[in-house]
């Protein structure tokens, strides 16, 4: 643990990377004990568009592993895609549906290519926040083809520790009906083979609720009193 | 009959000035005490207490936050800086505490 506090992840994030930090969720303190609280890392290019996710706390060797995958990845791209974004986002997607093949025995279709927004967010129709900003989407993982036999290691790893969760855990389901249990930076690749190169506001979301488990208020509007002529139960 | 009562009275009152003045004086120069003639026990000079110091500022770690990596203030700020440095950007998002160390 304490990975940033780390000299080698200190020299190579500071080398590299321009560093920032927010706070996007809020924690109770019940009794002793924290409810809550957790951080995702973000690895972002200049435009604010989201390559990579280290979801949760984890030590320092995990952390300088996955900046230079990052560093590395990106170089890679860049030189394939000569200049061409929609390549270099179709590069990246497929990295990540590369490592959760071989690093967790799965494999996912990457999404190369992205629809048009079907949702203007300045349409009078969007639902926004307070603040006036559309709400952080919850966005789909791209579908599970199955394990990739050649991994079925991985997989079976996988396999066993989907059986040992306890029930209520949420599991994934491929194509063909199996069920599947993903660590965080499983769940991080299979997200960021749909979604990566998506802006951090439209993704942070999807992280911090449905991969670490932690909820967002994203209360839109919290009326105290709805109906302001109403008194005690009575229209006045 | 007076004349005793004179002599009398002005020796108690010159007793205690001629005696005990003298012995008060010793007592200055030797230590002693004046009542008893003894020294007094030795007491032991006490160490000086340390005025009560405001809580110590935080060390000044650069926006380093007790980690090891150096923080701008706002993503805006750190993805400006590093469109100029030709950087990639690296962003925390925090729900809880930040010197936490099981957190970063």
């Amino acid at each position: 643990m304490n990975a940033l506090a780390n000299k080698d992840v200190g020299e190579y994030l500071n080398e590299h990377f321009v560093a920032s930090f927010q706070k996007v969720a809020t924690f109770k303190i019940v009794g002793a004990a924290k409810q809550g609280g957790n951080v995702a890392s973000y690895f972002c290019a200049p435009d604010g568009r989201v390559l990579h996710i280290v979801a949760g706390p984890v030590d320092a060797a995990t952390m300088l592993r996955e900046a230079k995958w990052v560093v590395d990845t990106t170089k890679k791209a860049m030189a394939e895609a000569k200049g061409d974004g929609a390549a270099f986002k179709a590069r990246f997607r497929t990295a990540h549906a590369e490592r959760l093949r071989t690093e967790h025995g799965l494999v996912v279709e990457p999404v190369t290519f992205d629809a048009p927004a079907a949702q203007d967010p300045n349409s009078a129709l969007t639902f926004n926040d307070p603040s006036g900003r559309p709400l952080a989407p919850v966005l789909p993982p791209p579908p599970i083809e199955g394990p990739d036999v050649r991994f079925q290691e991985k997989a079976d790893a996988a396999n066993r520790a989907a059986k040992a969760l306890p029930a209520g855990m949420p599991l994934l389901a491929d194509k063909k009906g199996g069920r599947w249990a993903l660590g965080n930076q499983g769940r991080v690749h299979m997200l960021m083979a749909g979604h990566s190169m998506a802006k951090i506001e439209k993704v942070y979301g999807t992280v911090f609720e449905n991969i670490l488990g932690e909820k967002i208020s994203t209360k839109p509007v919290e009326v105290v009193t709805p109906f302001p002529w109403v008194r005690n139960g009575r229209a006045g | 009959m007076r004349s005793l009562r004179f002599w009398t009275s002005a020796g108690l009152c010159l007793a205690p000035l001629l005696g005990l003045t003298a012995s008060a004086a010793r007592a200055q120069l030797t230590g002693t005490d004046p009542r008893t003639g003894l020294e007094p026990a030795r007491v032991r000079p006490v160490a000086q207490v340390a005025k009560p110091q405001p809580a110590p500022a935080k060390k000044d770690d650069g926006g380093c936050h007790g980690t090891a990596v150096e923080f701008v203030d706002t993503p805006k700020e750190a993805a400006e800086q590093a469109k100029k440095e030709q950087k990639l950007v690296f962003v925390l998002h925090v729900s809880g505490h930040f010197e936490d160390p099981r957190f970063t």
